[in-house]
């Protein structure tokens, strides 16, 4: 290899080092990497520069109820793998009522369908949870397919969206309201919508309409409440 | 038989993880407490929202729990490595925000006075500490190279996107990133001591 030819890889590896390749340039200079030792000690020598950007972040606690949450679906999935019997109380878990979100919720969808089903006749896997419509979206239907943490959230005949409307997923563990997924129907008003994960330990999955992306609260008024019970 | 926690507290990380992948609940607890704190710190800097913060640390932690992400030891520390997961997890959340913008104007320190003293922990106060140091070698740069680094780093833009985002050839991206990461990692070996160039690499 000529001097020239080495010095275009040595310029790429601090962009490699700082994940700032495209996909492609990156193969490349993972193939070149494999044969090259003088690169990959270039390479150990800048890694720590870019731990330090790691590192050196406002060190800000994380909320107790993060450590809480992942524990309890530790030690529940530990339990479940060496095959034991679900801890008693885990229905209970599961079925707090929505009533200061219903201010906010436009579809809602008791997620303890699945944790009654999985509990008490001891069915095998996942069943979908169906959804209770608001006035708005009469005529919808809304499903959900858990899948463990995530699930698939299908639902069709939903009323169209306008300019920056979107519809937004949200997960509710206790008192707390995450958002999730967000989706806009096709034509005729369906869609398969991914919940990535955070349906553990749920107690309801609800969808509101937003103006927009990105709202990190619901926001619009009452239109439906749930009951879970 | 499972090991007694006093016992997991002892084990360096690399001993740890074969625990974690074999389900034991008491070592991924010893784990998480090690590196929960730095893992939702740097995604609180890179999404700017603790919820969602807290929602990629949550994720990052079940993959490795789930054995989703494996560690590999030829490739540095199991802290790098788990840094290395929440940054790029941290960065798809960003992405899948459609008004993603960098977050050049973030101030760590004003993040910190923000916070009530009574929330800081001991441990939390060391890795302040350590943190704070090691943002120094991040302030000696010039602007123009930290600017690169950070919006590659923070921002997850790659070097083509800094370019045209900078109006300036794709060289010299290239060039201030190699520039900006050799003066950090000199700053390292001189100013900070081998003991924490050794627990980076």
């Amino acid at each position: 290899m000529s001097a020239s030819e080495h010095t275009r890889w040595e310029d790429d590896l601090p962009a490699y080092a700082l994940d700032a390749l495209d996909a492609d340039e990156a193969r490349a200079v993972e193939s070149h990497l494999a044969g090259c030792e003088r690169c990959r000690a270039d390479l150990r020598w800048l890694e720590p520069a870019v731990d330090v950007l790691a590192e050196s972040v406002a060190q800000v606690s994380p909320p107790p109820r993060l450590r809480k949450e992942l524990l309890e679906i530790t030690n529940h999935e530990a339990r479940t793998a060496a095959g034991a019997e679900p801890e008693r109380g885990w229905r209970n878990w599961a079925l707090r009522p929505v009533t200061a979100l219903a201010a906010t919720v436009l579809v809602a969808a008791g997620i303890a369908g699945y944790a009654l089903r999985g509990g008490d006749d001891g069915a095998e896997g996942p069943a979908p949870v169906a959804f209770e419509m608001a006035p708005q979206a009469k005529g919808a239907t809304a499903v959900l397919d858990r899948h463990g943490d995530s699930g698939t959230l299908r639902v069709t005949n939903m009323p169209r969206v306008e300019g920056s409307e979107i519809y937004q997923v949200w997960i509710q563990h206790g008192d707390r309201v995450k958002p999730s997924s967000a989706f806009r129907p096709d034509v005729t008003g369906s869609v398969e919508a991914e919940i990535p994960s955070n349906l553990y330990g749920a107690d309801a999955v609800m969808v509101t309409l937003e103006p927009e992306r990105g709202r990190t609260k619901p926001s619009l008024p009452a239109v439906f409440e749930s009951d879970l019970d | 038989m499972a090991m007694k926690p006093v016992a997991l507290q002892r084990l360096g990380d690399e001993d740890l993880m074969p625990l974690v992948a074999r389900k034991d609940p008491a070592a991924f607890e010893v784990f998480y407490d090690r590196h929960g704190g730095a893992a939702y710190s740097l995604a609180h800097r890179i999404v700017g929202n603790p919820a969602m913060a807290e929602d990629v640390t949550q994720e990052v932690f079940l993959s490795i729990w789930r054995s989703e992400a494996g560690f590999d030891r030829t490739r540095g520390s199991v802290r790098s490595w788990a840094l290395g997961i929440v940054r790029n997890r941290a960065i798809d959340a960003l992405r899948r925000e459609s008004n993603r913008a960098p977050r050049l104007d973030f101030d760590d320190d004003a993040v910190l006075e923000r916070r009530p003293a009574q929330q800081r922990t001991e441990e939390e106060a060391l890795r302040r500490e350590t943190a704070r140091n090691l943002r120094g070698a991040l302030e000696e740069l010039p602007n123009e190279q930290s600017k690169v680094i950070e919006l590659a780093y923070y921002g997850g833009f790659t070097h083509s996107e800094i370019a045209r985002m900078l109006n300036m050839p794709l060289g010299t991206v290239k060039g201030r990133m190699r520039l900006g990461l050799e003066k950090i990692r000199a700053h390292l070996a001189e100013g900070l001591g081998e003991g924490l160039v050794e627990e980076l690499a």
